[in-house]
């Protein structure tokens, strides 16, 4: 009884499993003479079994309370029946006159604690907390009849005792267990918080990205994570960021400069549209590649994506779609190489939250991007216009000089000259009226042609070429003082608008007049030809599809003027724009002619371009319409 | 004394011609800087109505030259032909006479009287 006081005194605070399966172990052996005991326990929360304390014929079993023996409750149905069903004190006095009964506890006789099947008398005791059992303690004697009635009340008290001290432990581990969880999500979610804060106040797109992919690696420990944004035409998903914890994959990469690293992480691409990947991203919130998706994803992918998705090793790549509303944005790849991590749901919706905040960060800097380079070309447009109207008020300049000149020289000589004077300063008048005429109208073209994007009405039909060219020449501005040779074929037809064509060849002539020396040269040629046999770069592949190769007809005008500097060569077709020359030299024209012609010769499904210059030899402007039969001459 | 006329239009150069034989002075012409340059350099006497913005070389340029080379530069006299908006670009420039454009014959007139 003093012992037992004793047990009571010490069970309920004393917690540790060792120390309390030891006071019980010298309260037993105090109590009654044993040969043998085992303490198992049971735990509804696992639903398993475990052995934590043995001796074997007064031989202890070490290390067992750290390393139980685990079993399942189909592995011992006898002793399942006794504690759980019966929950009743089992004693078996004299083992070795009943041989029946050895037969049929064998299961209880036997196991962690050796074979005690030899022993005399056994005793098992369920440990009762209520109507729940939450253990045994088996024990066997060598001594027939080793267990009095008084022995098993004050063992059964004792069992008593220890339940309560050992559900107490638990419910107190339980309780720390849950406080110190509590106190790991504060954290990460501390942690969580300041990563958000970070991903929030990034504007610059590369930055937060980094950002994302390396907070989201820290926060769940994994080895790799990577971000990979959705083209805007679905059909990929290009990696933008990695955070590589181990250093493996960047010390791959990162062979050069920080774009050289950026570069190469853009080749890393998967296929999107009509992917699993496609599929998986409708199915759910977030989910798991596994050895088999990895592979057949490796397989529908290019060369980077292969690599990356081999090369990481990985068996269990968790893939979170980042979402802005319903949008996808991209996917983030987290995971180990060489582990096969699944990620605890904590973990899994820390991660969900930051790429939810990480997608609205995206869509803001994208839209800051956006903001910013729309507001440049606001800014370069500005300044085309502000470069178009001095070229413009210069070009105007001119026929206005003419005009005043001429009409003060009539007013001062009109009682002097002679009729052909007048008809010649008259014809020079009306010659700079037309140029202002045209001037003005060219302008009004080009506002009227608007965004380069913006389809142009025509009416295409068979034009023959040499017509065309004939009436352009007799269009041109006055006073061309070069020679126009022509060398077309009347049998050259196209298929354009007539009209637009004859701007076209008229705007080139003009052209070619202005930077020709009054003695030099233009020569129009026309050639039929087909669309492979042109120029590279000035085929239009997407024609030459299925063995096709269209006919076209190639215009050449040819000037001997002064050439186009090469660093304007390409600018000249641009809207307003007079390339890098300043006031003193400027080029004629109202900086929109070559614009609209590439406009209306890009319409009519040819391309127009500068095919040579050569500075004091001259230029030649080419340009490709699609040719056609002539068609039968109407009687 | 001779008039040249520097523009690279070819509408300027007629009137110019034009204006400049009513009123009886005979006159040659320059498409840009370096052509007139080199008549400019050679014995003869030019009164010379010089345009600025032109190719190849502007009528700025043309100045500018011929200030280091004064032997040239004081054996004629250079009236600069400048858009009414862009005088004050050529203020700098040392030269006898500025017209802007456009101009009427008068204006022409004004300023060859002094020299013809």
């Amino acid at each position: 009884m003093k012992r037992l006081q004793q047990i009571s005194t010490a069970f309920p605070s004393d917690v540790i499993l060792s120390k309390l399966v030891e006071n019980v172990y010298q309260f037993v052996t105090a109590v009654v003479p044993i040969s043998s005991m085992l303490l198992t326990f049971y735990d509804r929360d696992t639903k398993k079994i475990y052995d934590i304390f043995a001796i074997d014929h007064g031989k202890r079993l070490e290390g067992l309370h750290e390393q139980p023996v685990i079993a399942q409750q189909s592995d011992r149905p006898c002793w399942w029946h006794v504690t759980q069903e019966q929950q009743s004190t089992l004693l078996i006095p004299a083992i070795q006159q009943e041989p029946e009964s050895v037969q049929q506890y064998e299961e209880l006789l036997k196991g962690t604690w050796g074979d005690q099947s030899s022993a005399e008398s056994f005793l098992l005791l369920p440990m009762k907390m209520f109507t729940r059992v939450v253990g045994s303690l088996s024990l066997a004697s060598m001594c027939p009849d080793a267990f009095s009635a008084e022995d098993i009340l004050a063992l059964e008290t004792m069992v008593q005792q220890i339940t309560v001290g050992i559900e107490n432990a638990k419910l107190y581990d339980r309780a720390n267990q849950s406080v110190k969880k509590a106190r790991q999500r504060e954290e990460s979610l501390a942690a969580m918080n300041s990563a958000l804060l970070a991903i929030s106040s990034v504007l610059n797109l590369t930055e937060l990205l980094h950002k994302f992919v390396e907070t989201s690696a820290k926060l769940v420990q994994a080895g790799l994570c990577t971000f990979f944004q959705l083209t805007p035409d679905r059909e990929e998903l290009v990696a933008q960021a990695i955070y590589d914890s181990t250093g493996k994959w960047k010390d791959a990469t990162q062979t050069g400069s920080r774009e050289k690293h950026d570069d190469l992480i853009e080749m890393i691409r998967l296929p999107f549209h009509n992917s699993l990947l496609a599929e998986m991203v409708e199915a759910g919130s977030f989910f798991y590649l596994d050895t088999m998706m990895l592979e057949e994803l490796a397989q529908a992918s290019g060369e980077g994506g292969a690599i990356f998705l081999r090369e990481t090793h990985s068996h269990k790549m968790l893939m979170i779609p980042v979402r802005y509303q319903t949008e996808i944005v991209g996917i983030l790849a987290v995971h180990t190489p060489w582990q096969d991590r699944v990620f605890r749901p904590e973990e899994v919706s820390t991660l969900l939250a930051i790429s939810s905040q990480a997608a609205s960060a995206i869509r803001n800097a994208q839209l800051f991007e956006q903001i910013r380079d729309a507001n440049a070309e606001l800014k370069r447009m500005d300044k085309l216009k502000d470069e178009f109207i001095v070229t413009a008020s210069h070009e105007l300049r001119t026929p206005l000089s003419a005009i005043s000149g001429y009409a003060s020289l009539l007013k001062r000589q009109s009682s002097r000259i002679t009729p052909q004077q007048v008809l010649r300063y008259g014809t020079k008048i009306s010659g700079a009226t037309q140029q202002l005429i045209d001037l003005v109208a060219n302008m009004t073209e080009a506002a009227k042609m608007g965004a380069i994007d913006k389809k142009l009405e025509l009416q295409v039909g068979p034009v023959q070429l040499l017509a065309a060219a004939e009436i352009a020449s007799t269009m041109l501005s006055i006073n061309i003082e070069q020679k126009i040779i022509m060398h077309i074929d009347p049998q050259l037809w196209v298929t354009c608008d007539a009209l637009p064509l004859r701007q076209v060849i008229t705007n080139l002539l003009d052209n070619a007049a202005k930077y020709s020396p009054p003695t030099g040269q233009i020569v129009i040629t026309a050639s039929e030809t087909t669309l492979s046999q042109l120029p590279e770069g000035q085929v239009d592949y997407s024609k030459l599809v299925n063995g096709e190769d269209p006919e076209v007809v190639l215009v050449r005008v040819r000037d001997e003027g002064d050439g186009i500097p090469l660093e304007d060569q390409e600018k000249i077709f641009e809207k307003f724009v007079r390339a890098s020359r300043s006031l003193t030299t400027p080029v004629r024209g109202s900086g929109l002619g070559l614009y609209i012609c590439r406009r209306y010769i890009e319409a009519m499904g040819g391309k127009l371009w500068l095919e040579m210059s050569v500075p004091g030899e001259g230029s030649i402007f080419s340009f490709y319409l699609p040719r056609m039969e002539a068609p039968p001459i109407e009687s | 004394m001779k008039v040249l006329v520097v523009d690279d239009d070819p509408i300027i150069r007629d009137m110019m011609a034009d204006i400049l034989e009513c009123e009886g002075y005979p006159i040659c012409v320059a498409r840009n800087g370096m052509e007139a340059l080199k008549l400019l350099r050679s014995d003869e006497h030019y009164l010379v109505f010089l345009d600025v913005m032109m190719p190849v070389m502007s009528g700025k340029d043309v100045c500018e030259q011929l200030e280091t080379e004064p032997h040239v530069r004081q054996q004629h006299i250079i009236i600069l032909m400048s858009a009414l908006d862009k005088l004050e670009e050529v203020t700098s420039c040392k030269v006898e006479g500025i017209i802007p454009k456009p101009f009427v014959v008068e204006d022409v007139n004004e300023a060859l009287e002094p020299y013809m």
